[in-house]
C-alpha cells in the first residue's frame, strides 16, 4: 500500500505539534535561540518557494535571490521614502515580485532546461551588479537602514523592535505560508505541476498548457521568495546589495535539496539543520563550513531525496523487516 | 574623452596583451569545467577553488623545493589525484543530475576554502616573480613572466589537444562524451573515464591557478572573481564545445581587460554579461555547437 | 453501434517534410465515427508521423486536419487533446514515480473546472469515480496503488492507454500498442482494444497482422508517406501493390 499516504498525516501531526510548541515558548526563549528560530522561519519560506519551482515543477533556477532582494527593497524603499505603513509595504513588495516574476518568468520559462538556469543566473547577476552600483537607490554594498513601522491590527499596535513581537510576526507568516503552499500542492493545480515534473511531454498530451502552469509556479515562487525577503528586511531593519547575491540563490538550492526536494517539508528541515550549525558551531569554530560541506556530500551520497529520503528509507527498511 | 597618443597606445597594448595572457590561463580553467560538465553533467561550483588550490600548492611547492616550475608540476599532479578522489567519493552518486551536483560541489568548495584558510591563512600572499625579466617592444615594457606563462599555457593547450585527438585515451573520453551506452558496450570502462576526466578537469584548473599565482595574489577566496568569468566563457562558447570555450576566452578576456581602461572592473564584468546575453539572444546554444 | 457514416476525422493533402525527407506525402484520409481503422505499412512509411500530425505533436508542412468539422491544423497538442483526440505512443510515456491511480487522475482531472486552488484534489469524488472506472476498463483496478515504474512492461502499456482514455477522447490514436508483449499480455490488450472500439473511434498502427485482421474492419496501407491501398482485410491481403511492398520489393 502507499506508505506515503500515511506520511502527510504523520508529518502534519508533527508540524502541528511543533507549531504549538513554538507558539507556547515564544516569550520564554533565550534571545539567541529566538533569533535563530526567526531566521529559520523566514528562510524556510524562501526554501519552500524554491521547492515549488524545482521540486514540484522541475525548473532549476540559480537566481531566486533576485526576488529576495526585490522583496527586501520592495518594503524598505516605500517605508523609507514615503512612510507607508507595514502592511502596505509588504503588499508593495509582493506586488513588485509578482510583476517581475511574470516578466522574467515569461522570458525564461519558455526556454527551459539549461537555458533556463543560465537566464536566471544572468538576471540575478544583473540585479546584483545594478544594486551594487546604484548606490543612490540601494546603498550598494553598505546598504540602507530603515525604521520599521509598527504592526497595527485595528486599534492595537505592536512594535517590531520587540524581539518577542518579531518572533510571533515571523511565526504567523511561516505557518500561513506553509499551510497555503501545502494546500496548493494538494490541489488539482498542484497535481498538474507534479505531472509536469514527472513527464512534461505527457502532461502536454493530456491536455495541459504546460507553459502556463510552469509560469504560474515561477510567479508563486517569486511571490513567496519576495515575502521572505521583506520579512528579512523587517527583521534586520536593513537591506543591501548582498540581498541579491547569487550566493543566497545557492543557499535556497542547498536547503531544499539537502532537506528533500519536492516534499515542501524537506526545505524546512534543510534550513532547520544547517542554520543551527552556523549559529552554534560557528561561534566557537571558525571553520564550521567544513561540517556543512561534509553534511552536503554525505547526505547526497545516501539519498538524492535528501534527509527526508534518508528518513523514508529507514522507515521502509524497518517495515520490511 | 579618450586621449590618444604614445602614452595611451602603450597602455592600451599593455592591457591588451594582459588580456590575451589572461585568456590563455582562463582557457585552461574553462576547458576543465567544460569537460566535467560535458561528460558528467556536473556543474562544478568548486572549480574556482581547485584553481585556488593549484596556486596555494604551488606556493608551498616553491617554498619546499625552491623551484617554481617544480611547484607547478606538483600542484597540478596533487590536484589531479584529488580529483579522482572527489569524483569517486562525492560526485558519483549525483552525476547526471546538475542541480544535485551544485549542492555537492558547494560542499566541496566550503571544505577546500576552509582547509586552505586554516593552513595557509586568510591574508593574500604575493608570490615572487620566477622570471623577473622585462621585455620591451613597441614602446611597451612588459613583464617577461607573463609572456612565459602565455607560452606555457599555449603548450599546455596544445598538449591537451594532442591528448584528446591523437591518443586512445582521448578517443575514449570523446566517445564516452558522445554516447555513453555505446562506449560501455565497446568495452570502455566508463567509470574510469569519469574519474580520469574529472581528474583532468581538476588538473587543468590547478594548472591555471599555478601559472596565475605570480600574477594575481594567492588568496583562499581567489575563486570568486574567476568562477563567474569561467562560467560566462563556457556558456558563450557553447556548453560542451572545446573550440567554443577557447574562442570565447580569446574574445572576452581581452575585451574585459581593455574595458578597464575606461570603466571599473565591476562595470567591465557587467559588459561581459551583456555580451553573453547578446550572444545567447542570437545563438542560444552558444557560439559553437557541442560535439555531444 | 455509434452513428454510422458520420465523418469524424479528415485530412486533406497532409504533408510533413523533414529537410529533404518527405515523411508524409499529401495524404487524404477519411475516418467515420465508431470505426476501428488499422494503419499498416513497412518501417519508415510515415505511420507514426501521421499520428503525430493529427495529435499536434508535429506541425504539418502542408495540408489540413479536420476533426468533427473543425480545422485543427497546427494547434498545440494540449488544445487538440481538449477537443477530444488522445494519443498513446509506442514507447511507454507514463508518470513514473506516481501510482497508477495518480497517473490516470491527471488526465481525468482535465475537464474539471478547478477554480479553487485550495481544494484538496483527492476529495473530488466524481474524478475519483472516473479514475476507478478507467482502471477497471484497462484491467489495472487491483494495481491502482502500485507505483507506475514498478509495473511490468505490459501493464505499463495498459496504463499508457488508460492515461489516454482519462481525457475522455472521442478519437483514440494507438501507436503499436501490442509491440513487445508476452502472449498473455497481447491477448489481454487485444480484448481491451476490442471493448474500447465499441464506444470510441480508434486508429491503430500495428505491425502484427493477426491483431490487425482480428480487430480492424478497414485497413489503410501507407508506404513512403503515401496511401497505397485502403479497404477491408480481405481486399488488402489480396492487393498486389501491398504484397509487393511487404514481400517483394527490396530497398
Amino acid at each position: 500500500m502507499a506508505k506515503y499516504r500515511l506520511k502527510p498525516t504523520l508529518s502534519g501531526c508533527m508540524l502541528a505539534t511543533a507549531v504549538v510548541i513554538l507558539v507556547a515558548v515564544g516569550p520564554l526563549l533565550p534571545a539567541s535561540l529566538r533569533s535563530l528560530l526567526i531566521d529559520i522561519m523566514i528562510f524556510s519560506i524562501y526554501a519552500m518557494a524554491f521547492d515549488i519551482l524545482f521540486g514540484y515543477s522541475n525548473q532549476f533556477s540559480y537566481g531566486q535571490a533576485t526576488f529576495f532582494g526585490l522583496g527586501a527593497y520592495g518594503i524598505l524603499l516605500p517605508v523609507l521614502h514615503a512612510g507607508v505603513n507595514l502592511w502596505t509595504g509588504i503588499l508593495i513588495a509582493l506586488v513588485l515580485c509578482v510583476i517581475f516574476g511574470l516578466g522574467l518568468g515569461f522570458l525564461s520559462v519558455r526556454l527551459g532546461g539549461a537555458y533556463f538556469v543560465i537566464i536566471t543566473i544572468i538576471f540575478n547577476m544583473v540585479f546584483y551588479l545594478l544594486a551594487l552600483s546604484w548606490t543612490w537607490l540601494t546603498g550598494g554594498d553598505d546598504g540602507l537602514t530603515f525604521t520599521v513601522p509598527p504592526a497595527t491590527i485595528g486599534p492595537l499596535s505592536f512594535s517590531l523592535y520587540n524581539p518577542v513581537v518579531n518572533y510571533y510576526f515571523a511565526l504567523v507568516f511561516f505557518v500561513a505560508s506553509y499551510v497555503v503552499l501545502r494546500r496548493f500542492v494538494a490541489s488539482p493545480i498542484g497535481k498538474i505541476l507534479i505531472a509536469i515534473r514527472e513527464n512534461e511531454e505527457r502532461a502536454s498530451l493530456v491536455g495541459y498548457n504546460v507553459f502556463r502552469y510552469k509560469l504560474l509556479a515561477f510567479v508563486i515562487s517569486a511571490l513567496f521568495t519576495g515575502l521572505a525577503g521583506a520579512l528579512y528586511a523587517i527583521r534586520t531593519r536593513y537591506a543591501s546589495a548582498d540581498y541579491f547575491s547569487i550566493i543566497l540563490s545557492g543557499e535556497a538550492i542547498v536547503w531544499a535539496i539537502i532537506g528533500g526536494s519536492g516534499t515542501l517539508i524537506g526545505p524546512i528541515i534543510g534550513v532547520a539543520i544547517i542554520n543551527p550549525i552556523i549559529y552554534y558551531v560557528g561561534v566557537f569554530w571558525r571553520h564550521y563550513l567544513i561540517i556543512i560541506g561534509l553534511l552536503l556530500i554525505l547526505v547526497l551520497r545516501f539519498s538524492t531525496k535528501g534527509i527526508v529520503g534518508v528518513v523514508k528509507s529507514r522507515l521502509a527498511g524497518r517495515r520490511a523487516r | 574623452m579618450v586621449p590618444l597618443g604614445a602614452e595611451f597606445t602603450s597602455r592600451f597594448l599593455f592591457v591588451l596583451i594582459n588580456g590575451f595572457v589572461w585568456a590563455l590561463i582562463v582557457a585552461l580553467v574553462a576547458l576543465g569545467l567544460s569537460f566535467i560538465f560535458g561528460l558528467m553533467d556536473i556543474v562544478n561550483i568548486a572549480h574556482g577553488d581547485l584553481y585556488m588550490l593549484g596556486a596555494v600548492l604551488t606556493w608551498y611547492g616553491l617554498a619546499a623545493t625552491g623551484n617554481f616550475w617544480l611547484g607547478v608540476i606538483l600542484a597540478t599532479a596533487v590536484v589531479g589525484v584529488l580529483g579522482i578522489g572527489l569524483e569517486r567519493g562525492a560526485l558519483r552518486p549525483v552525476e547526471g543530475m546538475p542541480a544535485y551536483t551544485v549542492v555537492v560541489t558547494i560542499g566541496i568548495s566550503y571544505i577546500l576554502q576552509q582547509v586552505v584558510l586554516a593552513v595557509f591563512g586568510g591574508s593574500p600572499q604575493k608570490m615572487s616573480d620566477p622570471f623577473p625579466m622585462v621585455i620591451e617592444f613597441l614602446g611597451v615594457r612588459y613583464p617577461g613572466y607573463r609572456i612565459l606563462v602565455a607560452g606555457v599555457s599555449g603548450i599546455a593547450l596544445l598538449a591537451l589537444w594532442f591528448l584528446l585527438f591523437k591518443t586512445s585515451v582521448g578517443l575514449w573520453i570523446r566517445a564516452t562524451m558522445q554516447d555513453r551506452e555505446m562506449a560501455n558496450a565497446m568495452g570502455i570502462s566508463v567509470n574510469n573515464i569519469y574519474a580520469m576526466t574529472f581528474a583532468l578537469g581538476a588538473a587543468l584548473a590547478a594548472l591555471g591557478g599555478a601559472l596565475a599565482s605570480p600574477i594575481v595574489q594567492v588568496f583562499y577566496l581567489m575563486s570568486y572573481d574567476l568562477l563567474v568569468l569561467v562560467f560566462i566563457i563556457v556558456i558563450v562558447g557553447g556548453l560542451g564545445s572545446l573550440k567554443g570555450t577557447m574562442v570565447a576566452a580569446l574574445i572576452i578576456c581581452p575585451l574585459e581587460s581593455v574595458m578597464t581602461l575606461f570603466v571599473t572592473p565591476t562595470e567591465a564584468r557587467v559588459i561581459s554579461f551583456l555580451v553573453m546575453a547578446a550572444v545567447l539572444l542570437v545563438r542560444p546554444q552558444g557560439l559553437f555547437k557541442a560535439w555531444r | 453501434m455509434t452513428a454510422q457514416g458520420k465523418v469524424i476525422l479528415e485530412t486533406h493533402g497532409l504533408t510533413k517534410r523533414f529537410g529533404g525527407l518527405v515523411a508524409v506525402d499529401h495524404v487524404d484520409f477519411k475516418l467515420e465515427e465508431g470505426e476501428l481503422r488499422a494503419i499498416i505499412g513497412p518501417n519508415g512509411a510515415g505511420k507514426s508521423t501521421f499520428l503525430n500530425l493529427i495529435s499536434g505533436r508535429l506541425k504539418p508542412t502542408e495540408g489540413k486536419v479536420i476533426f468533427k468539422g473543425e480545422d485543427i491544423t497546427g494547434l498545440p497538442c494540449h488544445e487538440i487533446t481538449r477537443k477530444g483526440i488522445a494519443l498513446s505512443l509506442q514507447l511507454v510515456n507514463i508518470f513514473p514515480e506516481l501510482t497508477d491511480f495518480e497517473n490516470i487522475w491527471i488526465g481525468a482531472q482535465m475537464r474539471f473546472k478547478h477554480r479553487n486552488p485550495f481544494v484538496k484534489a483527492e476529495t473530488l469524488a466524481p474524478i475519483r469515480a472516473k479514475v476507478e472506472e478507467i482502471c477497471k476498463m484497462v484491467g489495472l483496478y487491483d494495481k491502482m496503488d502500485e507505483v507506475a515504474s514498478n509495473l511490468s512492461h505490459g501493464d505499463q502499456k495498459l496504463l499508457d492507454i488508460g492515461i489516454a482514455l482519462s481525457t475522455e477522447p472521442s478519437l483514440l490514436l494507438l501507436d503499436e500498442p501490442l509491440a513487445g508483449l508476452s502472449r498473455k499480455e497481447f491477448a489481454e490488450l487485444t480484448e481491451v482494444i476490442r471493448e474500447l472500439s465499441k464506444s470510441k473511434t480508434i486508429i491503430l498502427i500495428e505491425h502484427n497482422i493477426d491483431a490487425v485482421l482480428k480487430l480492424a474492419r478497414k485497413i489503410t496501407v501507407l508506404d513512403r508517406g503515401k496511401v497505397i491501398a485502403e479497404g477491408s482485410p480481405v481486399e488488402i491481403s489480396e492487393n498486389v501493390k501491398v504484397q509487393e511492398v511487404y514481400l517483394g520489393r527490396r530497398r
